[in-house]
């Protein structure tokens, strides 16, 4: 644990990307109480201007503080990123481990149908599944969380059909430990590393989709404040205020980048063949 | 060699007749009556010996297993609907779509391949140097930029500040090659630089692994010049890994076109699978999605045979 911590904060790069994910989650937390206006409240006189000492980030096309919204955007931002992980997480993994554990038919059938998911391009599939269920937050944790059981199965398999040929594996199966048991204590933390990795990656992942599918108008629907939605208004107005499609867009990089950086540096904390 | 290509293929139609199962399903959980979906009419108005009358005629009064070989045999033979938004064929609208969308993901993707290779390469001989570091920030920098945003920066840049480029519209390239050209760098880029940004990370560590092995070591030992180790020795031996990659985006950019295509209005197969989903076209966007996920499957069982027939080992596993 401690090599993973040191990692954390290795560098300038490491240490930026960390406050930048602590203020997101301050900021999705507190939003009530760190943003300066109501996010909803409209202004008819005070429409598309720049930052100022009353509105720091400017107003949108309705007045409305862009500062304010930001901030309730990250909410949005953090549940997706973390629901939909947790539901990739809650089906891909045990599906890989069973699948790598049992091998031959449970195996192929498994894999032949994550293979088949595979083969629908994700923001596409995300794009159906939204449309299926509905715009709101939730369906779009699920929508995008499904997308990513391929991704989750495959690693899990992966890493399960190299354990599970370990000695200590095979003299767990020779004592005769039934497989539940065999995959909870021996597979399962013996594959967490790489799964933690990938969750990094998988969040920065939902959060782009999320933004994607929200700027789309399929997402989390206005007048909820979310980035991918602040994006698609403030490029109505790109000629006359580029401010509000920066704004909302550099937000959106940054924690995608802070993630990516953190992944990079959990990966190499967590993979014992790096941490010298 | 042979026997690969059959089992590759086998299980390549196993996967497409999966994907055909997903499609076909989530058509059936979709909102909406069926024959509302399908009719491309509301079922409130008709009477109850109506809409039986069209249950029938659709075939919705059948079994599930049935309806699915019904629908399957209507694929196979292009009957793949009337889009309720047009009126026109489902099969006639992707026909003239998809060449916009292959047009625009091949050029992003030879803008990926370009870019990607050239600063991967760069960046693994002249590794901790600054072309290094850059290289690497650019990856880590295309990785996590939204293509979205990078093509709302692009526009701002090239077409509203420098009015160097069109913003929005497509021109076949029939019409006028150039105007077309021009009408696709800017989403071809926005699309390429964050792809380019996987090839590089993979030529990089590719190479490197490459540039560490002995046999590279006993070149430089007997005084070969560096071009010929680095052109044919080390990018020959890392390319496998890299054309496994180049070859698996390429389907995923088919796919990954949607927002570029609405930000940049153009008329592609993403811009359809959007504008299906907004007017309730059910029928369309399920033909965006059963060709795309199909081309997806060929590309792969493609590039699965290439990286065999490029390395002995893999047919031979």
């Amino acid at each position: 644990m401690r090599d993973v911590a040191v990692r954390l904060v290795a560098g300038p790069l490491e240490i930026v990307s960390l406050i930048v994910i602590l203020l997101l989650v301050a900021a999705a937390v507190a939003a009530p109480l760190l943003a300066p206006f109501d996010p909803a409240a409209a202004d008819g006189f005070n429409t598309l201007r720049g930052p100022s000492s009353r509105n720091l980030l400017g107003t949108d096309f309705l007045g409305r503080d862009v500062l304010s919204r930001l901030i309730y955007g990250a909410q949005v931002t953090a549940a997706v990123a973390i629901g939909s992980v947790a539901i990739s997480i809650l089906f891909g993994v045990p599906l890989g481990l069973v699948s790598g554990y049992f091998k031959g038919l449970t195996d192929t059938v498994i894999m032949r149908f994550i293979d088949a998911l595979y083969a629908f391009p994700p923001l596409l599939l995300s794009l159906v599944l939204v449309a299926m269920l509905g715009p709101s937050m939730y369906n779009v944790m699920i929508a995008v969380g499904v997308i990513m059981i391929p991704t989750f199965c495959r690693l899990a398999r992966a890493q399960a059909l190299v354990v599970s040929a370990q000695t200590y594996v095979v003299a767990a199966q020779t004592i005769g430990t039934p497989a539940h048991r065999i995959i909870l204590w021996h597979l399962w933390p013996n594959i967490a590393a790489p799964v933690i990795v990938q969750l990094t990656i998988g969040m920065a992942w939902a959060i782009l989709a999320e933004a994607a599918l929200s700027y789309l108008g399929v997402g989390v629907r206005p007048p909820t404040p979310t980035w991918g939605v602040m994006l698609a208004e403030g490029f109505q107005y790109l000629r006359i205020n580029p401010w509000l499609s920066f704004i909302p867009g550099m937000a959106i990089f940054l924690t995608v980048f802070a993630l990516n950086i953190l992944g990079d540096a959990l990966r190499d904390g967590l993979d014992p063949r790096l941490r010298n | 060699m042979l026997r690969f290509i059959a089992h590759r293929s086998l299980q390549s139609i196993i996967v497409l007749f999966l994907v055909t199962v997903i499609v076909f399903a989530l058509m059936r959980i979709l909102p909406g009556d069926p024959v509302a979906i399908i009719a491309g009419t509301g079922v409130e108005g008709l009477t109850a010996e109506e809409e039986a009358r069209l249950r029938a005629r659709f075939g919705l009064d059948q079994p599930l297993p049935m309806q699915y070989l019904d629908w399957i045999r209507n694929v196979l033979v292009g009957d793949w609907g009337i889009s309720t938004r047009t009126g026109v064929p489902v099969w006639t609208e992707l026909a003239h779509r998809a060449p916009i969308t292959a047009q625009l993901a091949l050029t992003a993707w030879l803008i990926a391949v370009l870019v990607g290779v050239t600063t991967g390469v760069a960046a693994a001989i002249y590794r901790r140097t600054p072309i290094d570091s850059f290289s690497t920030a650019f990856a880590m920098f295309g990785i996590s930029m939204p293509d979205f945003w990078l093509g709302i920066l692009l526009i701002l840049v090239f077409s509203v500040w420098m009015g160097l480029l069109p913003s929005v519209g497509y021109v076949s390239p029939a019409t006028d090659l150039l105007l077309n050209l021009k009408h696709l760098l800017l989403p071809a880029l926005a699309l390429g630089l964050s792809e380019a940004a996987v090839f590089m990370r993979q030529t990089r560590s590719g190479m490197l692994e490459v540039l560490g092995q002995d046999f590279i070591r006993v070149a430089r030992a007997k005084g070969t010049p560096e071009r010929v180790i680095i052109w044919h020795h080390t990018l020959k031996n890392a390319s496998l890994p890299i054309v496994t990659i180049m070859g698996l985006r390429f389907g995923r950019l088919i796919g990954g076109t949607v927002v570029i295509e609405t930000i940049f209005g153009l008329p592609g197969l993403g811009r359809l699978a959007v504008q299906s989903i907004v007017m309730r076209d059910y029928l369309a966007l399920q033909g965006v999605v059963l060709l795309v996920a199909l081309f997806v499957v060929v590309i792969n069982l493609i590039t699965d045979i290439i990286y065999a027939a490029l390395d002995p080992r893999i047919r031979l596993a």
